[in-house]
């Protein structure tokens, strides 16, 4: 993972972490950032004192969905809590790095993240979640908590615990389902994993930046985390430029910023690059012109007809083509579907093929049927799988809606054939082994 | 039809997606509700429940094999 330069009043997460430098042990991490405050015995009646910073800084989940901390806090507590924290680091995103970043430079960041949410919640076990497989993660964090262990700075009982590398499995009911001696498959809610979660517990279910940003603000404060971003989402944001890029690597930017920045932290995009997708493979893409005019927020992503997802952002070549690209894109994601419910089990290869379609011989009904299609398959499911799929297929035919008539009316534009743009893995073994 | 905008608390049907396997029992009892897509999986509507349906609705509720749909207050969020 290549770590970019930061910016003036930046980095808060990334500090410390030089670039040719390796992971930031124990003794580091003190040193950069000092020691957490003392603990704080949570007592029925009495909110942790956390709780209220954690509602004035306006921490949002950086794992996609965006959802308030301290909503999954209050829900936690309002069950009982005495449950289970899990973070997520497995990063099911393919062309993501953040995560990987976090877990295997900045350990302890993300466990002093979790140790605080188990002690708001008074949480009896945390577990970092990690791809089976992912050998530096978790020699990382497993260091980790062994140094904390050593120093006697062990707040909680911590573990890593290993689950199948599918997208889906990255759904914080997936996660749960799993730990639960289950397949790693969304489930339906309610019951939500805070009411109901591993082995029935209320259980905490966050991302690793996530908790890295509440590591910070339990040292410094809600005010001091307001001091960057934007009054409705305040604070900084770690991104993953990639794609037609000088350096592709992580960054940590000020939420709020034109996604321009996410490029020029990258040493620049070619100069006649044709788009960007945001937010993740099931993201949207934005035009060239749009990196210039859109914030970098939730809001300002949402309303362009993207998303700030896991905070990917993968620069398209001029050589190639959004709609081969999205093609590819969407067969995959196709595959990743768990199978469980049909609209998406049947729409998202539907989806697949009239995107290859387009592609490759073109046809006049395409647009009207992929419009369909997505909206067909979209809030139709337990989980937001084919919401997302939804969401890159609609951004298409908006963002490049010229190129996308050229397809209809001609097939094949002539560009490179799609696979060297974006990592997309090997399709799993069909079989019982592969959400286990 | 704007009876959701009258009373907008009104019940509404929901949907698990893991347990229908589209036996479509609920679009042939109450087909002024329910929809069918095009793989053949109901189609709910996105609002509660018009009174004038309510019985409707039950009776969809009821006929489900896999007992996949509900008739109640949606969860916020």
């Amino acid at each position: 993972v290549s770590l970019l330069a930061p910016t003036a009043s930046l980095p808060r997460l990334l500090l410390g972490l030089d670039p040719d430098a390796g992971r930031l042990d124990l003794p580091g991490h003190l040193e950069t950032h000092g020691s957490l405050p003392p603990p704080v015995r949570a007592r029925r009646g009495r909110p942790h004192p956390l709780l209220a910073e954690v509602e004035a800084a306006g921490l949002t989940g950086r794992g996609g969905a965006g959802f308030p901390l301290v909503r999954k806090l209050r829900a936690v507590l309002a069950a009982g809590g005495r449950g289970v924290v899990v973070v997520n680091a497995a990063e099911s995103e393919p062309a993501s790095r953040k995560d990987a970043l976090l877990a295997t430079r900045l350990p302890h960041l993300v466990l002093d993240g979790a140790a605080l949410v188990a002690e708001i919640t008074r949480a009896r076990e945390v577990v970092v979640w990690l791809h089976r497989g992912s050998a530096a993660e978790r020699v990382s964090v497993e260091r980790a908590i062994n140094e904390r262990h050593v120093a006697g700075y062990p707040r909680v009982r911590l573990r890593v615990a290993e689950g199948p590398d599918r997208y889906v499995a990255g759904q914080s009911s997936a996660v749960v389902r799993h730990l639960s001696g289950g397949p790693a498959k969304p489930t339906t809610s309610p019951p939500h994993a805070t009411e109901r979660g591993v082995g029935g517990r209320p259980t905490l279910v966050l991302n690793a930046e996530t908790a890295a940003h509440l590591a910070l603000l339990a040292r410094q404060g809600a005010a001091w985390y307001r001091e960057l971003g934007t009054p409705d989402e305040p604070g900084t944001v770690l991104v993953t430029a990639t794609g037609a890029v000088a350096r592709p690597g992580v960054a940590e930017l000020e939420l709020g910023v034109p996604v321009a920045q996410a490029l020029a932290a990258a040493g620049g995009a070619r100069p006649d690059f044709r788009g960007v997708l945001v937010g993740g493979y099931a993201g949207g893409w934005l035009s060239a012109e749009q990196v210039d005019s859109t914030p970098l927020t939730a809001a300002g992503l949402r309303a362009a007809g993207s998303t700030l997802g896991v905070g990917l952002v993968a620069v398209l070549p001029p050589e190639r083509c959004p709609v081969a690209e999205t093609a590819r894109l969407v067969r995959w994601l196709a595959g990743e579907s768990a199978g469980q419910c049909g609209p998406c089990w049947n729409g998202l290869p539907a989806l697949a093929d009239a995107m290859e379609e387009l592609a490759s011989t073109g046809g006049h009904h395409l647009r009207e049927r992929l419009d369909r299609w997505a909206g067909m398959v979209t809030r139709r499911g337990a989980c937001h799988h084919p919401d997302g799929v939804a969401l890159l297929v609609r951004s298409l035919l908006m963002t490049f809606g010229e190129h996308v008539d050229e397809h209809r009316q001609f097939g094949w534009c002539g560009a490179e054939p799609p696979g060297g743009w974006l990592p997309v893995p090997a399709a799993e073994e069909p079989g019982l082994g592969a959400w286990r | 039809m704007s009876a959701s905008d009258v009373l907008p608390e009104g019940p509404r049907l929901t949907i698990d997606w893991t347990r229908c396997t589209a036996h479509r029992l609920c679009v042939e009892v109450a087909p002024e509700l329910i929809g069918v897509d095009d793989w053949g999986y109901p189609v709910l509507p996105d609002r509660s429940v018009p009174p004038a349906l309510l019985r409707r609705a039950e009776q969809a509720f009821r006929a489900c094999p896999v007992s996949a749909l509900a008739l109640g207050q949606r969860e916020s969020g």
